[in-house]
């Protein structure tokens, strides 16, 4: 016997019945008199069965008109009860105001940036943050006597490798992993032997960039960087370059930008100089496109360093380095969870 | 590094030019500047005075006469080095002062004072104030001091981290050379006197035993030197910089450093008859001039008296070979030490100078002897009339060659990237002092000695030298034509990306980065002690000395951290996590690690445990990976983990990840009264390959139906285990199957829950009959029964 089909038949028919008029229509429907259930019944030939037949088909057919009766009474009480009737929602309430999500400062940053950088054709490489020497010194033209070395206070470990003092331990890395042209950044966690207070950190963020081609140049540089920080900044900026000293470039520069608070007229953010010091940058320096095995007669390249926790800080306005290593719901609740 | 402009003045002529200007110019030609200042000197009034009495009135006071010429004055003052026979200055009443301070008529201790005798401070020449002025006796007294030195000078200060590759830019010279190159102007020599004149003179012995850490050492012999004070120009320029005047020599040989950046030494002639550089050898104490005995080592580099050490090479000179009152003849050291050799023995002595910081930057060999010349020069400047007792005597190992280098002009410009002429090339290069010329069209240029030591030594260095000379807001920004190749991507730092929009966007998680390394204390509370870790040789503090080899405890910290706010949160971190794999090498992976605090009991622990459960479920969706498992842990391996509330997370066979439920006692070591569910995953483990496409089904246009079952199945066994046993039931109807619930209550036989199972059935052929429908229910429950399962009644 098809119970089941009409105990199914019904269930189904139940879940879209969602007002008085239809669940009746339905105890019409499966009870009524031409209902499904009767229908059921009329087709059955009684005659030809057993006693013991009769009492399970009759068993059968109680239970699901039980079952039937049942699941109406109470879709019809709870349609009395919470009868959706005339609504009066005040859509304009807030959901979960207390628990927002929210990205890292400098992930918000870095996310910005790489996505100008991959528009740009500029691939995304993380490297190591234990480096060896070798890649965090020697290849970038700073040999173990050299006085660089002493310019940045650097973390060893005791199995003669360093915690990376900067990105730029990857130039080298992709050089060798990559045939050139090569267009590359590098985010990614540095640190530096430092004593820890409200604007310095043992531990922050960086993003280097490599650009190594045929022919580059100064004014490539210059235009690039310029691209970006339009981007950045989301307006025209205004850019010089200034020398500047870093072992793995030649010429090394300083970019400071015009200040964006006072247009360069000055103010406080710029010292009252117009110009806001912004990210060191250069040609790469020979020595560096040799140790990445390349031949400084054909390859050229320029490199530029992002201190995305500076950029950060500006960006957000956060007075103290240390919060951005915190784990403080307080700080981390202030940021948005989309870029 | 402090400039006088005054000073720069005698080598170049800038007086047209306003100071704003020149200090703009050197930030963005040459090296940053920190600052300019205007030095007011407050002299209109003062003369010269000489003390002829001295007496003493009270403690530290001295009642002084000061004779001014015209005039005697009566004072008294407190100075400690006032005395009869000195010259000082004199400030009459009414003469106005540094700080705008008028000087007026005192009496103490029953004598009035008619005006001061000044300090170098109350002359405005410096901040230094321990004594007063003292000037050669050669000066008349009443002589006006605006007849000696000019009202005012500019100081100029420029970042010394700019400095740190150019040994030329450590004197004032260097930078008239730099300003005389971006103004396009002349610029003087350095006066000096020719020692050319003194080579009949008997030659000093030196002898270099190290030519790696010396290069040159030269020196001269100078009689007839007395002590006196330094003359007012002198001093007033000293004080300018920053450096207070102490007497002649020592103020001589300031000068000459802050001139040129070569470091000189005055000796006691007679403690030296001959001298030796060389390494100290052995261990051994040696007492500097300032009286302190220093621990030197085996190969610190000394200079020797033939069988003892007179000084630390570069550092400072010893006790037993100081000019004092009684020298008879100084021996005048000026020599080349290598800038890594004093660098170390410095910083170990904790004894970096001025003179150091220079050696450090590798000074030109040549301008050991020009220094002695310009000694020679400036002390018979200064009013001696010194006899000179010796030849210039040199050791050197230094090869006196100026550098060739030969760049392409097509280079030139393909390295600036804008259009410079080869006859401003040669301008801007003759300017800084280089030999330059144009063979053809290539640039021949030669390094001058003051650039020979460390920054020029190729092409490279020349086309800074152009470039910035020329000026870099001359060269016009173009972008570089780029090859159209599309960069190679990232899947990993894009899958990561992914995971952090959609936990912190789609499920209301705060992203937070901490440190790389643990901490100890902490991990001792946890009572975690990780078997292997990478260890900091130099840590910041000692309990910070191992590397994370999980994110969670700094994780479980947040918690303790966040405790008082008693707030909800979850929080999560990607970052590198740092396992050892042997001696000398490592394996650095990326983990995610989140926690989820929720104070109060609103959800039961499995519902927590299950909601959380639910987002790592979409971490592993957002990462692409289909083929993760959880399991029951059947070890604990971290104390944050507990069995019957904890799972592993298994993809390929491979640990990936825990899940868990912090057991209380950790909880409470927190001293959080949340309930914490927490997560942690090796993202590493994750398959990287971009997951398989996936095919398009077409939609059977005949409506499928559906059965429910529910399977009673043993409370002690889990989910995962029916999920396998129902996932070999076969049959080419089912076109789907949903897990609904589990219900484990009261109308079940002892010892069995219900899992619900909803399968849909379904042709591409046609609508399913009932008999079909009714024999697939028939077919399962047969399956069951051959694993003695049964349908809840």
């Amino acid at each position: 016997m098809d119970f089941d089909a009409v105990r199914q038949e019904f269930t189904r028919a139940l879940e879209e019945a969602d007002d008085a008029a239809t669940v009746e229509k339905l105890r019409v429907r499966f009870l009524g008199k031409k209902g499904r259930l009767n229908e059921l019944r009329q087709g059955i030939d009684f005659k030809s069965l057993t006693p013991e037949e009769k009492r399970e088909i009759g068993h059968g057919f109680n239970q699901v008109k039980e079952l039937i009766t049942t699941r109406l009474q109470e879709r019809v009480t709870e349609l009395e009860a919470g009868g959706q009737g005339e609504l009066d929602i005040d859509v304009t309430l807030p959901v979960d105001e207390a628990n927002p999500g929210s990205l890292h400062p400098v992930t918000l940053v870095q996310l910005d940036l790489e996505d100008i950088f991959q528009r740009m054709g500029f691939m995304v490489l993380k490297g190591y943050e234990a480096e060896t020497e070798h890649y965090n010194f020697d290849v970038l033209n700073m040999p173990a006597d050299h006085p660089a070395r002493d310019m940045q206070d650097t973390f060893w470990l005791t199995n003669g490798k360093v915690l990376r003092t900067h990105t730029s331990a990857n130039q080298v890395r992709t050089l060798e992993a990559y045939p050139p042209p090569v267009r590359a950044v590098f985010p990614g966690k540095c640190f530096r032997f430092e004593t820890v207070d409200a604007s310095h950190e043992n531990t922050f963020y960086q993003m280097e960039g490599l650009l190594v081609d045929r022919e580059v140049s100064i004014s490539h540089l210059i235009a690039v960087m310029k691209a970006l920080l339009t981007e950045v900044f989301h307006r025209e900026v205004t850019v010089r370059l200034r020398p500047g000293f870093f072992p793995f470039v030649e010429p090394g520069f300083e970019l400071d930008i015009q200040c964006l608070i006072c247009g360069g007229s000055g103010c406080a953010t710029c010292k009252q100089s117009g110009w806001v010091e912004l990210l060191p940058c250069g040609l790469v320096h020979p020595f560096v496109i040799r140790s990445g095995g390349l031949e400084p007669a054909e390859w050229n390249g320029f490199a530029f360093g992002l201190g995305l926790t500076r950029l950060a800080m500006m960006k957000y306005g956060i007075p103290e380095i240390r919060l951005l290593n915190s784990c403080d719901i307080r700080f981390a609740k202030q940021f948005p969870a989309t870029v | 590094m402090y400039l006088s402009l005054e000073w720069i003045s005698d080598y170049v002529d800038i007086a047209d030019l306003s100071p704003e200007v020149v200090a703009d110019r050197l930030t963005l030609y040459c090296a940053e500047v920190e600052g300019v200042q205007t030095v007011r000197r407050s002299i209109g009034d003062a003369v010269v005075g000489a003390v002829t009495t001295a007496e003493e009135i009270g403690e530290s006071l001295r009642k002084i006469t000061v004779d001014c010429g015209e005039k005697t004055y009566v004072t008294v003052t407190s100075a400690p080095n006032a005395r009869a026979g000195m010259t000082t200055v004199f400030a009459p009443a009414g003469a106005e002062v540094a700080d705008g301070i008028t000087v007026e008529r005192r009496t103490m201790q029953g004598v009035t004072s008619e005006g001061i005798v000044c300090s170098a401070k109350e002359l405005g020449l410096s901040e230094f104030h321990e004594g007063i002025m003292d000037l050669p006796r050669s000066i008349t007294p009443g002589t006006k001091l605006t007849d000696l030195i000019a009202g005012s000078d500019i100081v100029v200060e420029v970042d010394n981290k700019s400095l740190t590759h150019r040994p030329d830019l450590w004197g004032h010279y260097g930078f008239a050379r730099e300003i005389a190159a971006i103004f396009r102007r002349p610029l003087r020599e350095l006066p000096a006197v020719d020692l050319s004149a003194y080579e009949s003179l008997p030659e000093y012995p030196v002898r270099i035993e190290d030519p790696e850490n010396c290069a040159t050492y030269c020196c001269m012999e100078f009689g007839n030197v007395p002590t006196q004070p330094a003359p007012m120009w002198m001093q007033a320029r000293l004080h300018a910089v920053g450096q207070r005047s102490i007497s002649l020599l020592v103020d001589l040989t300031n000068y000459i450093m802050f001139e040129i950046g070569q470091p000189t030494h005055a000796f006691d002639a007679d403690a030296l008859a001959a001298v030796v550089v060389k390494p100290m050898g052995a261990e051994g104490e040696f007492v500097t001039l300032d009286g302190e005995a220093r621990k030197m080592l085996a190969d610190d580099l000394m200079i020797w008296n033939q069988e003892k050490p007179v000084a630390v090479a570069g550092v400072m000179g010893g006790a037993n070979s100081e000019v004092s009152e009684k020298t008879n003849r100084l021996l005048l050291e000026s020599a080349n030490f290598k800038g890594s050799r004093v660098r170390r023995t410095a910083n170990r002595l904790d004894l970096r100078s001025e003179a150091s910081q220079r050696f450090e930057k590798n000074q030109p060999p040549a301008n050991a002897a020009l220094a002695i010349a310009r000694f020679a020069k400036l002390i018979v400047d200064a009013g001696l009339d010194p006899e000179i007792t010796s030849r210039l005597s040199c050791a050197s190992s230094a090869a006196k060659r100026s550098v060739e280098i030969r760049v392409p002009y097509q280079h030139i410009l393909m390295k600036i990237g804008t259009e410079v002429t080869q006859a401003e090339i040669i301008e801007i290069l003759q300017s800084l002092g280089f030999a330059a010329a144009f063979e053809a069209d290539e640039l021949v240029t030669s390094t001058p000695l003051h650039r020979s030591t460390s920054d020029i030594s190729i092409a490279e260095d020349i086309v800074e030298e152009i470039a910035r000379i020329y000026g870099y807001d001359r060269i016009v920004p173009a972008l570089p034509k780029i090859t159209a190749a599309p960069a190679p991507e990232n899947l990993k730092l894009r899958r990561e990306h992914r995971i952090q929009r959609m936990l912190s966007a789609g499920h209301r998680y705060l992203e937070v980065n901490s440190y790389g390394w643990f901490d100890s204390d902490w991990l001792d509370r946890l009572g975690y002690h990780p078997e292997k870790a990478l260890e900091l040789a130099n840590p910041s503090a000692s309990k910070l000395r191992f590397m994370r080899t999980e994110i969670m405890p700094n994780l479980l910290k947040a918690v303790e951290d966040n405790a008082p706010r008693r707030e909800r949160f979850a929080m999560y971190e990607i970052g590198r996590v740092f396992r050892p794999i042997s001696e000398s090498d490592h394996i650095e992976y990326n983990h995610l690690a989140g926690i989820d605090v929720r104070p109060g009991k609103s959800l039961d622990a499995a519902e927590h445990f299950f909601e959380v459960k639910a987002v790592l479920t979409d971490v592993l969706t957002t990462a692409g990976n289909r083929g993760v498992v959880f399991r029951p842990i059947d070890a604990v391996h971290y104390p944050w983990e507990a069995l019957g509330q904890c799972a592993r997370l298994e993809a390929d066979g491979k640990d990936i990840g825990r899940l868990g439920v912090l057991p209380e006692r950790i909880a409470k070591v927190t001293g959080s009264r949340s309930r914490v569910v927490w997560f942690e995953i090796n993202l590493d483990e994750l398959a990287v390959e971009r997951p398989e496409e996936s095919r398009f089904r077409p939609i059977s246009p005949f409506p499928p139906s559906w059965q429910d079952f529910s399977i009673l199945w043993p409370v002690d066994k889990s989910y995962a285990e029916l999920e396998a046993l129902v996932d070999t039931f076969e049959d080419e109807k089912i076109t789907g199957r949903e897990f609904q619930y589990r219900y484990a209550g009261e109308g079940l036989p002892e010892g069995m829950a219900s899992y619900t199972f909803r399968y849909w059935l379904g042709s591409y052929e046609r609508t399913l009959s009932g008999e079909e429908i009714e024999g697939f229910i028939q077919s399962f429950i047969g399956f069951l029964a051959e694993y003695g399962l049964s349908l809840r009644g």
